[in-house]
């Protein structure tokens, strides 16, 4: 169970960002898993798991601050599939969208001249823009929207391809390209992407709320999960360049809810600052 | 149909005073409140697809009418709707669910 | 004492009959093939045949089964493989395999019924949940066990 964190950016230079503000406000993702933690969070309160994602960064920027509050609330939080790196990455790569369009850049070539440092992730990057024919023409209310991540060892790049129709928002492709370094079967490597990415629709689509003191959604007809009526095509490659092992299941997750609104914004003009959908208004069809 | 029906009984109820209009007005009322009961609503729809529940969303999981008002292959209304209400579920039920045809929308 | 007829045997059983036909199916029989994934058909995780047509068997009263054919994804096949089981394999499609039972059984009554179906009538039909998200390898599976299976799929 994951509560939403906000982060606050802000960066100056408009051409390329020269430093970065990010603020973390997070519940403990760790200390209900390890115990141990306790004593350290007393002692300085940061929760390690909740700044996974925004401590490290892959993007080149000489100046960066990360202020991180522990959100102290009755309710218990715990780990959830992409632990701090969905949130962090959210507001992230959102913000990094928010960037590029403010330099008049485009999203991706934007992101491949933050990441000329590392070669293998601007082959990830440049794969999935490959595979996604980003550049491409589309009809009007379509949008096309990227993410990535290094995430548990692995460099992950994700486009989503969408269509917005007043409320309606119909996938039409997802592309997931990763170098996890090794793999050692494809078709788990790939089933795990592919698993990871539906996962990820899900943080788009449902949360869990509270009132009087318990969960609304307790079952699944409240909890409303991904159907395959609602799931696109999915092109899915694997960039092993040998060396380390690097996570699949819980890395894929991690790009799609930043790249499902950049994609949302390219179509329709409107930028969302959270998820899921609902709380904008909006809904999968 | 539920309009042409509301419409005669009105017509039927026309006032000729003042005493009468209210007696009809409370009348009608009641008429009225059973006429849109969601319940009744609910599968005595023009829509392609059932609604549910008293506020009327949307049928879950995507339910549609199908060809013969009886769902979809591979997903009746058959399919989770037995023939009596089901109470470890919750899921009501009856003989033979399905939507009413349009005409009896 | 209900009288029912699954995958083909007899079975006498001493339960309400407002009981879930799941509750029969796997904790009197004992098979346990099909799972319990919600309790209020939203999941269809429970699903199997009744007359060869794809029910909930959470919310389907064990009263209402007798003198009908009960079809649990045990019997589905009887000594061999259905077609929609070998298009599993061949595309790989489970995961964790919970929800896979319910997914088989409703893609079986779906091309019983539509031998051949289009991917709108795949998603009208199939709203199985799948929280591994396994839905697109079950589209393909689909389509390639429409494909091998030129008569009406058994049952």
């Amino acid at each position: 169970m994951t509560l939403r964190h906000g982060t606050h950016h802000r960066g100056d230079q408009h051409a390329s960002p020269e430093a970065l503000y990010s603020r973390v406000v997070s519940p403990t993702i760790l200390l209900p898993v390890f115990p141990p933690l306790a004593k350290a969070l007393e002692a300085k309160p940061v929760d390690p798991s909740a700044m996974e994602g925004m401590a490290e960064i892959p993007y080149a920027l000489a100046l960066r601050k990360v202020d991180f509050h522990l959100f102290r609330t009755p309710i218990p939080t715990s780990v959830m599939r992409t632990t701090g790196y969905g949130p962090n990455a959210f507001a992230l790569e959102s913000f990094v969208d928010e960037l590029a369009v403010e330099a008049r850049a485009d999203p991706y070539r934007y992101r491949r001249a933050l990441l000329a440092h590392d070669a293998a992730a601007v082959a990830v990057l440049d794969r999935a823009a490959a595979l996604a024919r980003w550049g491409s023409a589309l009809p009007r209310g379509h949008g096309r929207g990227i993410a990535y991540t290094e995430a548990f060892g692995t460099r992950l790049a994700q486009v989503v391809e969408l269509a917005v129709r007043d409320d309606a928002v119909k996938l039409i492709r997802i592309v997931s390209v990763a170098d996890c370094g090794r793999v050692l079967d494809p078709g788990i490597a790939r089933a795990g992407i592919e698993g990871g990415v539906v996962f990820g629709l899900a943080y788009c689509k449902s949360e869990i709320t509270f009132r009087d003191g318990r969960a609304v959604e307790d079952n699944f007809d409240r909890y409303r999960l991904p159907t395959l009526a609602e799931t696109p095509v999915l092109v899915t490659d694997l960039l092993p360049r040998g060396g380390r092992l690097g996570g699949i299941g819980e890395t894929s997750p991690v790009t799609i809810p930043p790249a499902l609104a950049n994609a949302i914004f390219a179509a329709s003009g409107r930028r969302l600052r959270s998820m899921p959908l609902a709380r904008h208004g909006l809904h999968f069809t | 149909m539920t309009r042409a029906l509301a419409l005669m009984l009105l017509f039927m109820a026309a006032p000729s005073g003042l005493a009468q209009n209210d007696e009809s007005a409370a009348l009608w009322r009641k008429i009225e409140s059973v006429l849109t009961s969601p319940r009744c609503l609910n599968c005595h729809t023009a829509t392609e697809f059932p609604r549910q529940g008293d506020d009327r969303h949307r049928h879950l999981h995507g339910v549609l009418r199908g060809r013969d008002g009886r769902g979809v292959p591979g997903q009746t209304c058959a399919a989770c709707h037995p023939s009596t209400n089901q109470s470890m579920s919750g899921v009501p039920g009856g003989p033979s669910w399905h939507l009413a045809p349009r005409s009896m929308a | 004492m209900l009288q029912l007829n699954v995958n083909g045997s007899a079975h006498a059983v001493d339960i309400d009959a407002d009981a879930p036909l799941l509750w029969v199916i796997r904790e009197l029989i004992g098979l346990t093939g099909t799972k319990f994934g919600c309790g209020v058909a939203a999941c269809g995780a429970c699903t199997v045949h009744v007359d060869g047509e794809a029910v909930r068997s959470c919310s389907y009263p064990a009263g209402a089964a007798v003198g009908k054919r009960v079809t649990t994804i045990e019997g589905l096949a009887r000594g061999g493989m259905h077609p929609v089981q070998r298009a599993w394999i061949a595309e790989q499609v489970p995961q964790c395999g919970y929800c896979q039972s319910g997914m088989i059984m409703s893609a079986a009554a779906l091309l019983r019924a539509v031998p051949r179906p289009t991917d709108a009538q795949i998603d009208a039909a199939i709203t199985n949940l799948c929280r591994c998200g396994t839905y697109h390898r079950i589209r393909k599976a689909i389509h390639r066990a429409a494909a091998s299976a030129p008569a009406a799929a058994k049952s």
